[in-house]
């Protein structure tokens, strides 16, 4: 059944009042994370025996893995990028990033270099 | 049958390594993150993440207090949102995504990281304005 606006309004508000921001951030982050993992694991491989994109769905002597595998890896996938967006999070949440955020970043691109260097962060953060 | 790759396996030893983590018998979602990102975020120019990614928190942070505060049809009105009364949600996501992209540099917009960020965001709004706390259980 289709959401209505009352029944979208009391989701958005249920949302940010249990996990307010911070929620909001750590899951975009979370889904953007994930997007980016997958979109260079389906990269075009420069060598057959590079081609990520197989590897993830059959394992290195080429037996494919079964679907609930495939899930299961994937679901692991995006815990992992959960944890990093939350390492995020706390960087932003630190250093003030996080309540800046409710200002316009093209009117202060002091926000704009600070959000780059929080998601660059991760690189060093979690290994 | 052929697979679209919407860009081209990096050229480094980090890919290599993060390769040789997914191809490992004992594949560790941790490492296969870990180096995917330590291979993947360095390539990236400034600005193709951070600008999409801090336009898109800061227009949706501000859709989700005009809601609470104006209510839905007030907030839309606010943002330049067309509510289709039945696709409330995908209704809201995409067309704050369209005012979103509006504001960004084309080069950012167009980019496969701007596709990534479009992608993230109406995910994201889509699940918490159709499951609420549960949005985050995902």
């Amino acid at each position: 059944m289709p959401t209505t606006k009352d029944q979208a309004k009391d989701n958005l508000d249920q949302f940010f009042g249990k996990y307010g921001k911070e929620g909001f951030l750590q899951l975009f982050l979370t889904n953007y994370l994930q997007e980016l993992v997958l979109l260079y694991l389906h990269s075009k491989p420069r060598a057959e025996s590079d081609d990520t994109s197989s590897l993830l769905y059959a394992d290195s002597t080429g037996k494919p893995y079964s679907t609930t595998q495939v899930d299961a890896f994937k679901t692991r996938l995006r815990k992992e990028c959960g944890r990093r967006a939350a390492a995020i999070v706390k960087i932003a949440k630190d250093s003030g990033l996080l309540e800046r955020l409710s200002e316009d970043p093209t009117s202060n691109p002091h926000i704009l270099a600070e959000v780059e260097v929080a998601f660059r962060g991760i690189v060093e953060e979690l290994r | 049958m052929g697979t679209s790759h919407a860009i081209g396996a990096p050229n480094t030893k980090k890919w290599k390594i993060a390769v040789a983590a997914l191809r490992s018998p004992t594949r560790n979602a941790n490492a296969v993150v870990g180096t995917t990102v330590s291979a993947a975020v360095p390539l990236i120019p400034p600005g193709y993440v951070s600008v999409p990614v801090a336009i898109a928190a800061y227009e949706g942070l501000r859709f989700a207090a005009l809601v609470k505060r104006d209510g839905i049809d007030s907030a839309a009105e606010k943002t330049s949102v067309r509510l289709v009364e039945k696709y409330v949600a995908p209704s809201i996501s995409s067309s704050l995504w369209t005012s979103i992209s509006d504001r960004l540099p084309s080069a950012y917009g167009n980019s496969v990281f701007g596709k990534v960020a479009e992608t993230a965001f109406k995910k994201t709004l889509n699940t918490v304005l159709t499951k609420g706390v549960e949005a985050m259980e995902e």
